[in-house]
């Protein structure tokens, strides 16, 4: 099995990815439907010296897709909460699988320092955010649930990350 | 906001990568509405971005630190959010009501970075505390799961 650890090894590996790359993946998280001749234009590099970039890019797993970002209240969710989880360890799977299962709750995590998984809840009302709380302490065994709402605008800076080449 | 703007939205969250003649063709219109519809719902700022997808773990991130920020009662606490949303590596920042004031979330990519940031936070006028939790997730922006919840809403709008 010692060959097997050395796959996994290199399979984890970090990507080689140089400035070109970084300046597409800017330009990705600052609008992913920007248009192919846009992107190469701002790298100064051809269309298909992009397009190639960004299939390497695809094919290594660094690109996984897209996420389109709607205002919550316009589809009738304007509360956001950040629920903290405390468990017992053989009580983290189940809760997992109900926030899996539950579609009010997106992002799950495993955390450590204060809380024990993290979530994130949107909600039409109080209320519903109320019960959703009530559902995952009852059905996960959770030993406490942490409701932490957000208030005013969620600020998204994504363009904020500094990514940068790395040459192994 | 009527049904085909809510139409074309639950498209969209389903697959942001969608083209605007596939989206077209299953909604029975032409591509030029469905564009005209995602333009000007960008412009109200009802869609506010289309950010790519990254899995950081690639580019050798270890996870996600969600920072949990106390400031001072005569601090305020906008003008500390728009301090904290200048310090690179933060991507969200919310004012906060509970047990603390302010939550700022950050990609780690090592600790040496995680305790800059910490520390660039510290040293803003009015910060009385930060605590610290880490995820291991390393999915950028945020969990493939995201826009399944809201692409759902769309169409139950849609179909009301």
């Amino acid at each position: 099995m010692k060959g097997l650890g050395a796959i996994e090894r290199q399979m984890s590996q970090p990507i080689d990815i140089d400035e070109i790359d970084v300046m597409i993946l800017k330009a990705l998280i600052k609008d992913a439907r920007a248009r192919l001749k846009d992107v190469a234009e701002d790298c100064g590099r051809s269309s298909v010296a992009v397009l190639k970039r960004i299939e390497r890019l695809r094919s290594l797993g660094v690109i996984t897709g897209a996420t389109l970002f709607v205002r919550p209240d316009v589809l009738g969710l304007p509360v956001i909460a950040t629920m903290g989880i405390n468990s017992s360890r053989k009580h983290e799977d189940k809760i997992i699988n109900l926030i899996d299962k539950q579609i009010n709750l997106v992002d799950p995590s495993a955390s450590i320092g204060e809380f024990d998984l993290f979530t994130l809840v949107y909600a039409k009302d109080l209320a519903e955010l109320d019960r959703i709380s009530g559902v995952v302490k009852q059905r996960s065994g959770a030993r406490k649930v942490t409701v932490i709402l957000w208030t005013g605008p969620a600020h998204m800076i994504f363009g904020n990350i500094d990514i940068q080449p790395k040459r192994s | 906001m009527d049904r085909l703007d809510y139409f074309v939205l639950s498209e969209l969250l389903r697959d942001p990568r969608l083209s605007f003649s596939t989206i077209a063709k299953k909604l029975g219109v032409s591509a030029l509405t469905v564009r005209n519809r995602y333009e000007k719902m960008k412009s109200e700022g009802i869609i506010f971005g289309c950010v790519v997808s990254i899995d950081l773990s690639k580019l050798g991130y270890q996870g996600k630190a969600f920072l949990m920020i106390t400031t001072s009662p005569n601090c305020k606490k906008s003008e500390t959010i728009e301090f904290v949303k200048k310090i690179t590596d933060v991507i969200v920042v919310s004012e906060i009501i509970g047990f603390f004031d302010i939550l700022a979330i950050a990609p780690v990519r090592d600790i040496k970075n995680i305790r800059r940031i910490v520390n660039e936070v510290r040293d803003l006028p009015g910060i009385e505390r930060v605590e610290v939790t880490f995820t291991d997730d390393t999915s950028f922006p945020v969990k493939a799961n995201y826009g399944e919840l809201f692409s759902r809403r769309s169409l139950n709008m849609a179909t009301a």
